[in-house]
């Protein structure tokens, strides 16, 4: 299938997050003219048989971008941070104020972006 | 107009279901039986999506899966107040993720849930209730 609408890059992402065995009733996942947002928890579904580590984070997110059509991709995630050039564990939600910026994958860029409410995405 | 089917045994999770749903547009059809559920499933053609609440009396929401599956591949977003009814412990929890889920049309919805949360799971399966005057 060759995604053309936010329908297809939502459906694609579903597909990605089956093949890595991800939880998605703890998963939201949005796209809006290619724009793709993902908000909660990123975790393996209950009784997996390994846990969820930072380089396949990275894999999901690569393999989001790769998606025909998307953008770009913004995550909220409540218990990873994109933090000194990789993912790390955050139990704890991101107080208010952190979670204003989050991490962004430019796919036509290749570069991560933070943007800020403001909205000046700074490297 | 889109039409979503929900099915669960809990009057108000329907009752909440088609309201909320119905102010964004859908039309929604309630089924509080499983059995009258998958008689809907299998003859009608202008459902978009289902609604499935794993644990109901009688016939589970994966055996109704299943059972309409083969003839009508909609979208189904499964709802359940037991985050472990997806467990990989369970070999049929394994079996319809492997064979049924990866295909990137099914979803989860856990109990008890936000209103944004549901319309986003329905968008991201079927697309706003008017597609064409979205766009």
């Amino acid at each position: 299938m060759t995604p053309r609408n936010d329908l297809d890059i939502c459906r694609e992402i579903r597909r990605i997050m089956v093949k890595h065995w991800i939880d998605m009733g703890r998963l939201s996942v949005r796209s809006q003219k290619g724009n793709v947002m993902l908000y909660g928890n990123l975790r393996r579904i209950e009784g997996a048989q390994t846990a969820l580590i930072p380089p396949l984070v990275d894999e999901i997110i690569s393999q989001i971008r790769r998606i025909q059509g998307c953008r770009m991709v913004r995550t909220y995630f409540e218990n990873w941070k994109y933090e000194d050039g990789g993912w790390r564990r955050s139990e704890q939600a991101a107080p208010r104020e952190e979670q204003r910026l989050h991490h962004v994958h430019d796919p036509l860029r290749q570069e991560r972006l933070f943007i800020p409410d403001d909205g000046k995405a700074t490297l | 107009m889109k039409t979503i089917l929900s099915v669960d045994d809990e009057l108000m999770i329907l009752e909440c279901i088609r309201d909320a749903l119905s102010l964004k547009g859908y039309h929604v059809l309630t089924a509080g039986d499983p059995r009258e559920a998958l008689e809907m499933l299998t003859t009608r053609t202008d459902i978009h999506l289902a609604i499935l609440d794993i644990k109901m009396p009688g016939m589970s929401g994966f055996e109704l899966y299943r059972a309409f599956r083969k003839q009508n591949r909609i979208p189904v977003l499964f709802l359940t107040a037991y985050p472990k009814s997806f467990n990989m412990k369970s070999d049929e929890v394994v079996s319809m993720w492997q064979d049924e889920f990866a295909d990137g049309t099914t979803d989860i919805m856990y109990k008890p849930f936000d209103l944004d949360v549901l319309f986003e799971k329905v968008e991201g399966l079927i697309g706003p209730a008017e597609e064409d005057r979205a766009e």
